[in-house]
């Protein structure tokens, strides 16, 4: 029997509470050091916020020239086209996390994971809190943004019920853990690959299709549609949107909750399983 | 100018060399780049799957002014666009130093240095949807038309060229911002886009965006019959000047670079 089995209860209860405690103060530290670099290079975050600007700007200027035709067979109107893409301007800079580049580059093939695997802390968690600065400073600039065209923009359409706020304030940030989860795994991806230009190059692709960046999933062509609204990625950027818009109920809320949650419980397996499988490979003399 | 061609002579063969020594890293690019284009092409099927018209442009027209967005854009990035990013990270990294002592001009080694041979597929297939779509819609293409054509996308060509060069020039003084490439890559990706449609947009943002309106939408007209010889003109005019502004802007550039990385 250790000795800590022999202490009594509440004497366990007070060792490890220092032990938390320094935990989320160690953690803490490599948040504000990261929001310190984040803010030394905001013009990158600009940058960034610019590219989905961009995007949201285009696909609001296409869908406004195909509804004033009455097209798209009634299933949106203009209202809920810019709402969608305002919406996804605050999302896909808040939620859409970037942390893949740098996990597959510059830590498993140039080999500085080395570095990380010595410390006393979780590289999960020690990722996690270095890209929540970033995620925050680039929502910020989408958040303004939004609040800035909607002086302008009378179209915005937004959840009105108070009560269901929280609800759709879970969702969030579910989303945000799934998509980071999601990152992480393309991200190890690079254990098992000389080059991941490739990879990253798909996994691209197949975010954009599959999060709703391009157009709503529930207007994707039938073939596909199903198969769009289960998946995972769906829910990081898709679900959170269409929440804010206020079009869901009570229960389908909870419902979309449920579903992220068991994306994260599935996902975060396959991390723990090719994290450790990775590390096996892992040469820490770069790939 | 003929010094200039055998040095990009060997260029080519250097990048070949290259090539062949990283097979995979090759296939790997040849997928990426194949799937950048079955993207692009699925957007706009994706976009129009329940539209029949969008800014007068019919489906089958954006399909195909698409098609030429996919042939012009993949020349681009397989001898232009990849020396951009390559630029951006010289820059920020404070290593242009070793272009500038080379006994040729800067902006020539900084601009054409490296070919993206993967990218060829991509061309392959957006040519071969062109092709596909030119049949399905039945249009009469003459070969004056396709000469027509293929000039003006070497005027759009230099026209893109000459935006991307422009802007990626301000990272002399804003080095930080070399992830302006990535913006640039979705600024560029408007061109797929009927001209009409950017034309709802006031003033001076429209005048910004003209340029890369008329990169594809110029040769898709000409295909469907509907150009006229001002767009032709207008085209020529703007990619010639933007050409110069760009040269004298990096000469001007030149001596602001203080060879510190950022």
């Amino acid at each position: 029997m250790s000795v800590n089995n022999r202490l009594p209860i509440s004497s366990q209860r007070s060792r490890q509470w220092p032990k938390f405690h320094y935990s989320v103060k160690r953690l803490m530290t490599i948040f504000s050091l990261y929001a310190q670099h984040a803010l030394e290079y905001k013009v990158r975050s600009l940058v960034w916020f610019g590219v989905i600007l961009f995007d949201v700007f285009v696909y609001v200027l296409y869908w406004r020239g195909v509804l004033q035709n009455g097209q798209s067979g009634g299933l949106w109107t203009f209202s809920e086209a810019v709402s969608y893409y305002l919406l996804l301007l605050v999302a896909g800079n808040l939620l859409q996390i970037h942390i893949e580049e740098e996990v597959a580059f510059e830590d498993i093939q140039y080999g500085r994971l080395s570095q990380y695997l010595l410390r006393p802390f979780s590289y999960f968690r020690f990722k996690f809190f270095q890209e929540l600065p970033w995620r925050l400073i680039q929502g910020g600039f989408g958040i303004v943004a939004l609040i800035g065209i909607s002086l302008f923009v009378r179209h915005i359409v937004v959840v009105t019920d108070i009560y269901a706020v929280p609800l759709i304030a879970a969702i969030i940030v579910s989303a945000y853990v799934l998509c980071f989860i999601y990152k992480m795994i393309i991200g190890i991806m690079a254990f098992w690959t000389i080059d991941y230009t490739g990879l990253q190059n798909i996994q691209i692709i197949v975010y954009m299709l599959f999060s709703g960046m391009l157009i709503p999933l529930h207007l994707l062509p039938s073939d596909i549609r199903a198969f769009a609204l289960l998946q995972p990625i769906g829910y990081t950027l898709y679900y959170p949107v269409r929440a804010v818009q206020g079009v869901y109920t009570y229960g389908q809320l909870w419902q979309i909750l449920a579903m992220q949650w068991v994306w994260m419980i599935i996902l975060y397996a396959i991390y723990r399983l090719f994290w450790y499988r990775g590390l096996r490979v892992f040469t820490a003399v770069g790939q | 100018m003929k010094r200039y061609l055998r040095i990009y002579a060997q260029l080519l063969r250097l990048n070949l060399a290259s090539l062949l020594t990283y097979r995979v890293n090759f296939i790997n690019n040849v997928i990426a780049s194949i799937g950048w284009g079955a993207m692009s092409l699925y957007t706009v099927i994706i976009l129009t799957a329940r539209v029949t018209d969008a800014y007068g442009w019919k489906r089958e027209e954006l399909l195909l002014l698409n098609g030429i967005y996919g042939i012009i854009v993949g020349v681009f990035h397989m001898f232009l666009s990849i020396n951009m990013g390559r630029m951006s990270r010289i820059i920020h990294m404070g290593e242009l130093d070793s272009i500038l002592i080379k006994p040729i001009d800067s902006q020539f080694a900084i601009s054409l240095w490296q070919v993206n041979f993967s990218t060829v597929f991509r061309i392959l297939m957006a040519a071969g949807y062109t092709a596909w779509i030119i049949h399905s819609m039945q249009l009469s293409v003459s070969i004056a038309s396709v000469l027509l054509v293929c000039t003006l996308a070497v005027v759009s060509l230099i026209l893109l060229y000459s935006i991307w060069f422009l802007l990626l020039t301000n990272l002399m003084w804003f080095t930080n911002m070399s992830n302006l490439v990535v913006f640039l890559y979705s600024f560029e990706s408007m061109a797929r886009f009927p001209k009409e449609m950017l034309a709802q947009l006031s003033g001076v943002i429209f005048y910004v965006v003209f340029p890369v309106a008329i990169v594809i939408n110029t040769p898709a007209r000409v295909l469907l019959n509907r150009v006229a010889w001002t767009d032709i003109l207008t085209l020529i005019v703007i990619a010639v000047c933007l050409w110069i502004a760009a040269r004298k802007y990096w000469l001007f550039a030149l001596r602001h670079y203080t060879s510190a990385s950022s």
